[in-house]
């Protein structure tokens, strides 16, 4: 991380209404914490601190990290995201079929990836019947949690 | 069978509450409601599986030992935990205990349900390898566990097994065990246990861990095949002799149930001071496999998650997986 983005972390969390900041990017943790109480009154710019944060306690886990995506949402796509910091792998070996490929029929239940922390393998279901739309992250590439794994179009009911 | 049944259990615990002493063969038939025959053909049955018993025939029937195989009431004899092992499943052969764990969690199977196998044909290690898994020789076992935690924090379940794993053979042997990041678990640099952690999430939270161990316990070098004998150990061939399966197992039962229970409540903060000293890898340098990317640098810590925390010269990256293909040797 640059000194300058680290600067501008420090005045966005000292602007802000929260008394501390960590942010893990794959490989890389900066934490900011605030010592002098905040007084109640400060607003609290919610929004430009909870998308900068990839591991959020779980009272925000409702706000992930991504890139804005109307778009995708407005075609009533669906995302799939991951629990956790890991490796993302689309097949069980390396020498195996993926588990998905774009335009594949998927069902709920059905196992599209596994992601890896600490020889902990989480295999990742998908959560609609439809069809795969799109692969974000490519194999054996490292993944944050929230990040968006993939879009999925629900089918018609 | 890998199972005794209702009879031979009962008679089992009769003859062990007179230990080095005669039971009479009438005793035994009347305390079951059984016929003095199938007195003698279940005993003849328990010794077909291993059980060593005397018989006398004017004394009646004496309890020597037990066989070391995955019975699951030979696993509970004398166990004392409290939330592990209650529900026992064993096998004498199965494709993988993890695959089996996973469909029983599925199904609702409770918190500490052991499936154990006397061998498995499909022993699975990371991304589709095979663990080397011959009957007798080793212990092969999964747990259920259904953790009050966050998905996320998981990961760091895989690291405290391999501690229970560490303090149980040292404190049964003596001996020199240390884990290599993540969770290996090796004697004299060659990996003698496995630990496969397997994580269903449901909605934003844990359903189950599935905690698969391998461990090499009574094999010979020639057991193993040509291309693991560098790379693997057993606890017979550190010790110079057999142990006992059933011992390990229940001695790592009780360590994993504690130290489960205190991560539960508190994370990893309360193990990463032990972390330390069991390491191979920190504080030297080491080469890791990150996902397609091979990095290098001095393995300074594990954070509080139980991430890698590789120094590269003025740099720290926090890794949150890797397989560590080599180490130095000494500082």
């Amino acid at each position: 991380m640059k000194e300058k983005e680290i600067r501008r972390l420090i005045k966005l969390v000292e602007e802000s209404g929260v008394d501390e900041l960590e942010i893990s990017r794959w490989g890389r943790k900066i934490r900011i914490t605030k010592r002098l109480p905040v007084p109640a009154s400060q607003p609290v710019n919610s929004n430009s601190v909870t998308n900068l944060i990839t591991n959020p306690s779980p009272a925000i886990s409702g706000s992930p990290v991504a890139e804005p995506l109307e778009k995708q949402i407005a075609e009533g796509l669906v995302e799939i995201k991951s629990p956790m910091v890991g490796t993302f792998y689309r097949a069980p070996a390396p020498d195996a079929k993926p588990y998905v490929e774009v335009g594949d029929r998927i069902s709920v239940g059905q196992v599209v990836c596994v992601i890896e922390a600490m020889k902990l393998m989480n295999e990742i279901e998908a959560e609609i019947s439809g069809t795969m739309e799109k692969i974000l992250v490519e194999n054996a590439q490292p993944v944050e949690f929230g990040q968006v794994l993939f879009w999925t179009r629900p089918e018609k009911s | 069978m890998s199972e005794v049944s209702e009879h031979q259990d009962e008679i089992l615990t009769l003859l062990r509450q007179s230990p080095g002493e005669y039971v009479s063969g009438r005793f035994l038939a009347e305390s079951l409601g059984l016929k003095r025959e199938s007195v003698y053909q279940t005993i003849s049955q328990l010794r077909q599986f291993g059980y060593q018993i005397e018989s006398d025939r004017r004394l009646g029937y004496r309890y020597r030992t037990a066989p070391d195989l995955m019975i699951a009431s030979e696993i509970r004899e004398g166990l004392k935990t409290k939330l592990f092992a209650k529900r026992i499943v064993s096998y004498r052969t199965l494709g993988s205990t993890n695959d089996v764990a996973k469909q029983l969690a599925d199904s609702g199977a409770p918190e500490g349900t052991l499936i154990v196998a006397e061998e498995q044909t499909k022993g699975r290690g990371r991304l589709g390898r095979l663990w080397h898994s011959p009957p007798k020789c080793g212990l092969y076992f999964t747990l259920i566990l259904r953790p009050p935690i966050l998905p996320a924090k998981a990961p760091a379940l895989s690291i405290c097994a391999a501690l229970a794993v560490i303090d149980s053979l040292r404190e049964l042997f003596g001996i020199q065990v240390f884990t290599k990041w993540p969770n290996d678990v090796l004697i004299n640099r060659k990996k003698v246990c496995g630990i496969l952690t397997e994580l269903v999430t449901r909605g934003n939270g844990v359903d189950s861990v599935i905690v698969g161990v391998g461990m090499n316990v009574n094999n010979q070098r020639e057991d193993f095949p040509k291309d693991l004998r560098k790379t693997a150990t057993s606890l017979a061939i550190e010790l110079g002799e057999e142990v006992s399966r059933l011992g390990v197992l229940k001695r790592f039962l009780l360590e994993f149930e504690r130290d489960y229970l205190r991560f539960s409540n508190s994370g990893l903060a309360p193990f990463r001071n032990h972390y330390r000293e069991c390491s191979a890898v920190l504080g030297r340098s080491v080469k890791i496999r990150c996902g397609d990317k091979l990095l290098s640098g001095i393995a300074e810590d594990i954070d509080e998650e139980g991430s890698l925390i590789l120094k590269k010269g003025r740099r720290r990256l926090f890794l949150p997986g890797g397989e560590i293909t080599h180490f130095e040797n000494s500082f």
